[in-house]
């Protein structure tokens, strides 16, 4: 009887392994099928249906680069993900360790109407976000696109918690003993302590900003500036292009692939640490 | 303050308390103006009749009354929320179930990480990317999944997947959406469930509890908190809608957005 139960057991498993299967592969035939048409011909896409890799690579490459400088495309994407990333990371990390280690008037306002602001959508405030950029004289310019990543109330909230969980406060004491700097603690003691926390939230405002299309969209209106999902979505628009489905898969493979491949060398940073905030007590 | 204070002399914490309102200040100040300030103004001028240049005069409510007599926004209210309706459904669905089968304490399935970084994987990817790789696949003339389902004689003429009945098209955009999400409301899932204690658990297999008991009366409830989250930050997602709607059957639904 005990071996009947293991079978019915063993079986059971094996159908539901099988269901994961098939959706992992529904999560990753898109991706594949992406790849083998960015190799294929217009003509063959078209006509008939494959998984294996065709032959027309070389004329795909030709038409995207010679129709868009998608170069210039991931070189502003780039641009304007590194930098916004670089003052995520920093000043998100700067506010979460005043919110959660300093006692000062206001602190309880402060971290209040983030809370609020994190649920209101950021498209509301577009309008007067794209008046306030007019103004300042700051349209076709990535200032508005790199600059207001100082004030990310999802990331300080995240880091603040996090803080919370792993950063003893005794550790402080020391060398404020020996009379150090409070921006020198910050850097020297806080900073490598949050670095985990700090990465997640590094990895997720990167992919974000690479991604990022109705703010550029609404703000950029010289070619030169665009961005790679901008060109991305405009591929449907230029004519030789939409003639050629193949061109089009590559030039959206190309704006993918550098994103699964940072994915890949930090997946594991990801995954584990956005769990971490809500074991560690 | 902190300056009068001889260096190498001890502080007491009270002391350096400024310091945090000091740290805070390059967050406040971007926050306040490229934050609350936009959301602050585009809410006035929802109460001006502001045409982007010149002056703006005071109108009230008047652009409020025209928002909510207008057929055509009612409409699109209307389609946003069926096509909430049905990727919600399918990307909480989904992700719970995923949830509950992997932390079976009967069946212990093994590849958690594996499997978790698959179904993430729709996440990296640009909305608009996404939807021009489904606008392709679907397309009903050559899209790849006509002409599998054709090769397979699964039906016998190809479906109009976007351009046909709204309906249709509404229920390709939901299953995309829930497609894109179900991975991130599957991690956040499972970070929540990973926070119960496994006491309870234990304690009620001890009374005899069966799996739906513990799922109905200890996992959901506990999860609720976390469920809330999911729901509402799609919620906010799903009333954002637009890359997907948009790039996907062009017309239909952005035309009403404006």
């Amino acid at each position: 009887m005990h071996t009947i139960e293991t079978v019915k057991t063993n079986l059971i498993k094996g159908v539901l392994y099988l269901a994961l299967i098939l959706l992992a592969l529904l999560c990753l035939i898109p991706f594949w099928m992406m790849l083998v048409n960015s190799t294929r011909s217009g003509n063959e896409i078209m006509t008939s249906f494959s998984l294996l890799p065709g032959t027309s690579l070389a004329d795909n490459w030709k038409l995207v680069t010679d129709n868009l400088d998608i170069f210039k495309g991931m070189l502003n994407s780039l641009f304007i993900a590194v930098c916004s990333t670089i003052l995520v990371s920093y000043f998100s990390a700067l506010t979460a360790y005043a919110l959660a280690c300093y006692n000062f008037r206001g602190n309880k306002l402060l971290f209040t109407v983030m809370l609020v602001f994190m649920m209101v959508p950021a498209q509301l405030g577009l309008l007067g976000f794209y008046d306030l950029c007019n103004a300042l004289g700051l349209v076709n310019s990535y200032i508005p696109l790199i600059v207001p990543a100082i004030a990310s109330p999802g990331t300080v909230f995240f880091l603040r918690q996090y803080i919370l969980s792993v950063l003893p406060k005794a550790i402080l004491e020391a060398p404020r003993i020996d009379g150090a700097n409070e921006l020198v603690i910050f850097h020297r003691i806080v900073l490598p302590i949050m670095s985990p926390g700090i990465a997640t939230m590094a990895i997720g405002a990167f992919i974000g900003s690479w991604n990022a299309y109705l703010v550029p969209l609404v703000l950029l209106n010289k070619p030169e500036l665009s961005t790679l999902p901008m060109m991305i979505a405009s591929l449907n628009s230029v004519k030789d292009i939409s003639n050629n489905i193949g061109a089009t898969y590559l030039a959206v493979a190309m704006s993918v692939v550098p994103i699964i491949v940072v994915f890949c060398f930090c997946s594991r940073y990801i995954i584990s640490s956005i769990s971490a905030g809500s074991v560690k007590e | 303050m902190g300056k009068k204070v001889a260096p190498a002399k001890y502080r007491s914490p009270n002391d350096v308390d400024h310091f945090g309102a000091l740290f805070c200040i390059p967050f406040v100040a971007t926050f306040l103006v490229f934050n609350i300030y936009p959301v602050l103004r585009t809410f006035i001028m929802s109460f001006t009749d502001y045409k982007g240049y010149g002056e703006a005069d005071v109108v009230m409510f008047d652009n409020y009354m025209r928002a909510l007599t207008d057929p055509l926004l009612r409409e699109a209210f209307v389609n946003t929320l069926i096509m909430w309706g049905i990727n919600i459904v399918l990307q909480l669905g989904l992700a719970l179930l995923l949830t509950v089968l992997f932390n079976d304490m009967k069946y212990r399935m093994k590849g958690l990480s594996l499997f978790r970084a698959v179904f993430y994987l729709p996440n990296l990817i640009a909305c608009t990317s996404v939807a021009f790789l489904f606008k392709t696949l679907l397309d009903w003339q050559y899209g790849s999944v006509n002409q599998v389902l054709l090769k397979l004689r699964l039906i016998s003429e190809p479906i109009n997947w976007l351009g046909g009945s709204g309906t249709t098209a509404q229920a390709v955009v939901g299953v995309v959406g829930a497609w894109m999400w179900f991975g991130n409301s599957f991690i956040l899932l499972m970070a929540g469930v990973q926070g119960i204690s496994h006491d309870y658990y234990e304690a009620a297999t001890i009374d005899g509890a069966g799996r739906w008991t513990i799922f109905a009366r200890i996992t959901m409830p506990l999860l609720r908190p976390i469920m809330m989250y999911v729901a509402i930050t799609s919620l906010i997602g799903g009333l954002q809608l637009y890359h997907l709607p948009s790039d996907e059957q062009k017309g239909g639904l952005s035309c009403a957005y404006d």
